[in-house]
């Protein structure tokens, strides 16, 4: 058996949200067959309770999974979801959700942060700038749609940070969210 | 030093260990690969990117792959990194202490051996979690309670071996702990207490036997690898009666633990009593930046603004009573007597819709979650490391720390947010200096304030608890007396028992001979 040891490097470290910009995986395949999205909603964070609505409306999502604030449920029913699972949460509930699924074994597809300071959201994804700085308080929406397409259509890989116009942030809002997808249960080559 | 491989060990000679390994383990239980070993970073790390990574994961499924397992590790010289769980955040996860080390993760060893009703405690693996063992005791209709730290997906062993706390009165984990069965690093199975006695069914009721006891050795070390650990479980009680008192004033901290010291002592306040600052409390519901979007601490001004918006105190003392209400009932007036007297108190015996006082409620009867992570959204970026130094629960000695504390959090730019917990006798004070990850200045800060903190704490007496991976050394040379006598024991016991220098090198500041001079 040969492990292939010196090729590898190990990944370095910083986790979601400490300047993860999507991970290069390549995504032509998702565009060729129907699979199963799971939205995570965190019930108590407005942006994402939007975000996975988006999903649903879109007819995307086969399952929402709701967390309430306990975040016990990352730890519950993370663990049997299998598909591609997706939300908008949280930085301590995307750390959570990224350390139960890599473990089980779980292939990350892209990591995105929104960071709300000075009066502002900063977004830095993949793709989009235009439509996600416009979009202010609505910008939740905007970002699941263009999810849909960077996991089932055509992805742009270019990193891109944007800022929306001045805007109020919701009192119930974390003010820093990581939107992430996760690939789970796949036969992978 | 290339991070992918043990240092001092070729590629091609690897290669053959892991072989060896994967005949042991199964070739699905060894992970070379960048993302399985992405799992074993520490996500919060105050360290640069690129530090503290893997060479390798081993995941045994019971003691004698350990015992085969090490004797490959012994043959070819292969440091590893020994844990249950892995959920050590805080204080480095499950990374390694240095980079190319291979992961000896034993989450694979997850059973509950046993559990017993009549004497209260279970035998676990050390894989168990919180959540797991809760579970288990609900679905078989138990009357006992976990006692879980704060976050639920911990492990009961980890945590233990890590001289680690929860909120019942059974929250000192390695006072309730009874019982050990150790691997050592040449494959020996040792039983520590009456589990040395052939055949002994009371391993677990009693810490006690004949000679030294050794179960301390395997904590907060690298002396051994620890494969079954009895733990004490605290039967329901009939009647218990959580409470939160919240101060107005900073400097009520010195009069809040001397009420609290006669109380903790006679056993009036059976759990561990806990003060936790404004920022710390007011974090699970909601954050900085819907204050204040400067720079630097939080103004006064504004702390003012947070705590009579949420009806919360400067400090915030939360515990418990615990047995037949008749009980709770006389002890009551003797804690309402004490902790009332200081001028501004007020007491709360339920918060509506408030996270922090649900959690808390939560772990002060045994029930396990995660909602404690959620303080981690005050700064955004999550980034946070504990600084956790330990002393006698006085007053004056808790507000002389604080305010030593605090300042120096101001001078480095970030707020202070902490607690104060009272165990037996002993205070832990827990600083969680939190920064945004993406923010290299920030994390950059944060890791001179620590630094910092150590060696004024030191100066000042005090030592902490436990610690972060990248802080071990220096936390180990602050142990001077006698020039440095206790690690030179600890040196010598490492010499003796892990010759080859393959366990855990460098946990808690212990290195094998080989690398004690790189340290
Ligand atoms: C928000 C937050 C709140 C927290 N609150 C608390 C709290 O209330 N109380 C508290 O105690 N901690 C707390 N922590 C710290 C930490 O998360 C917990 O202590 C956690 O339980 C430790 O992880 P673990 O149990 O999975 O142990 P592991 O990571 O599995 O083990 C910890 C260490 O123990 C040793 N070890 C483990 N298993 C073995 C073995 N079988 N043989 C030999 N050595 C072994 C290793 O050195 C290992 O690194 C908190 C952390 C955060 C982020």
């Amino acid at each position: 058996m040969a492990w292939d040891v010196s090729r590898r490097t190990v990944m370095s470290g910083g986790a979601v949200g400490a300047a993860v910009v999507g991970l290069g995986i390549g995504r032509s395949a998702w565009a060729k067959r129907p699979i199963k999205t799971i939205v995570i909603e965190e019930a108590e964070v407005p942006e994402s309770r939007l975000f996975a609505e988006t999903f649903v409306n879109s007819g995307r999502a086969a399952k929402i999974i709701r967390i309430d604030r306990s975040l016990n449920g990352l730890l519950h029913e993370l663990a049997i979801a299998e598909g591609v699972l997706v939300g908008l949460t949280s930085d301590p509930a995307a750390m959570i959700a990224e350390q139960i699924l890599v473990a089980d074994g779980a292939r990350p597809l892209l990591q995105w942060t929104h960071h709300y300071r000075k009066m502002r959201w900063e977004h830095r994804t993949e793709g989009a700038p235009a439509l996600l700085a416009r979009a202010s308080t609505g910008w939740p929406t905007v970002l699941a749609h263009h999810m849909q397409d960077a996991l089932f259509g055509d992805r742009q890989t270019a990193e891109l940070r944007c800022e929306s116009g001045h805007c109020s942030l919701d009192g119930k809002s974390p003010g820093m969210l990581v939107s992430w997808a996760f690939e789970v249960g796949v036969q992978q080559s | 030093m290339s991070t992918g491989m043990p240092q001092g060990v070729d590629a091609a000679t690897f290669s053959k260990a892991l072989d060896e390994l994967a005949a042991i383990v199964g070739k699905e239980w060894v992970f070379v690969d960048e993302l399985p070993l992405s799992a074993y970073r520490d996500a919060y790390s105050p360290l640069a990117d690129g530090e503290m990574l893997p060479s390798a994961a081993v995941a045994p499924a019971n003691m004698e792959q350990i015992q085969q397992a090490l004797n490959v590790f012994n043959a070819y010289k292969l440091p590893i990194w020994t844990f249950g769980n892995g959920r050590n955040f805080a204080y480095g996860g499950p990374a390694p202490r240095q980079s190319g080390y291979v992961m000896f993760d034993l989450k694979r060893m997850n059973r509950i051996l046993e559990v017993n009703e009549k004497y209260g405690y279970a035998l676990v693996e050390p894989g168990v979690s919180y959540f797991q063992l809760h579970r288990h005791l609900r679905h078989i209709g138990s009357k006992l309670w976990v006692d879980p730290a704060a976050p639920g997906w911990g492990g009961v062993m980890g945590n233990a071996l890590e001289h680690g706390a929860g909120y019942t009165p059974y929250g000192d984990h390695f006072v309730m702990q009874c019982g050990m069965e150790v691997v050592l690093a040449d494959g020996q199975v040792v039983r520590t207490g009456q589990g040395a006695i052939e055949g002994s069914q009371h391993w677990q009721s009693t810490k006690h036997a004949a000679g030294p006891h050794f179960d301390g050795m395997f904590t907060q070390s690298n002396f051994g690898i620890v494969t079954k650990m009895g733990i004490w479980l605290m039967p329901e009680p009939p009647a218990y009666k959580p409470f939160m008192i919240t101060y107005e004033r900073e400097g009520d901290l010195a009069a809040i633990f001397d009420a609290v010291l006669p109380l903790k002592v006679n056993q009036v306040i059976p759990n561990a009593a806990v003060a936790v600052d404004l920022l710390w409390e007011v974090s699970a519901k909601t954050t900085r930046r819907h204050y204040f979007d400067g720079k630097g601490p939080i103004p006064d001004s504004i702390r003012k603004k947070i705590a009579s918006d949420h009806g919360l105190g400067m400090w915030n003392f939360y515990a418990a009573l615990y047995g037949p209400p008749p009980i709770i009932e006389n002890n009551w007036k003797l804690v309402e007597e004490a902790m009332m007297s200081i001028p501004g108190a007020k007491l709360h015996l339920d918060r509506e819709n408030d996270p922090a006082w649900d959690y808390r409620v939560q772990l002060m009867r045994g029930e396990p979650n995660m909602t404690e992570f959620s303080i981690m959204n005050w700064i955004g970026g999550g980034g946070h490391i504990n600084f956790s130094p330990i002393s006698a629960p006085d007053g004056k000695e808790a507000l002389s720390q604080y305010n030593l504390i605090k300042q120096r959090c101001h001078d480095f730019g970030f707020d202070y947010i902490g607690e104060f917990l009272v165990g037996w006798r002993d205070m832990h004070h827990i600083l969680m200096i939190m920064y945004d990850r993406a923010d290299e200045g920030m994390r950059k800060s944060a890791y001179d304030l620590f630094g910092k903190l150590v060696d004024e704490a030191a100066s000042a007496g005090f030592g902490e608890y436990r610690t972060h991976l990248a802080f071990m050394d220096q936390i180990a040379k602050t142990y001077k007396h006698n020039d440095g006598a206790l690690w030179d024991l600890h040196h010598r016991l490492k010499d003796v028992l892990d010759p080859n220098g393959i366990l855990s090198p460098g946990k808690q500041g212990i290195w094998p001979q080989a690398m004690r001079n790189q340290a």
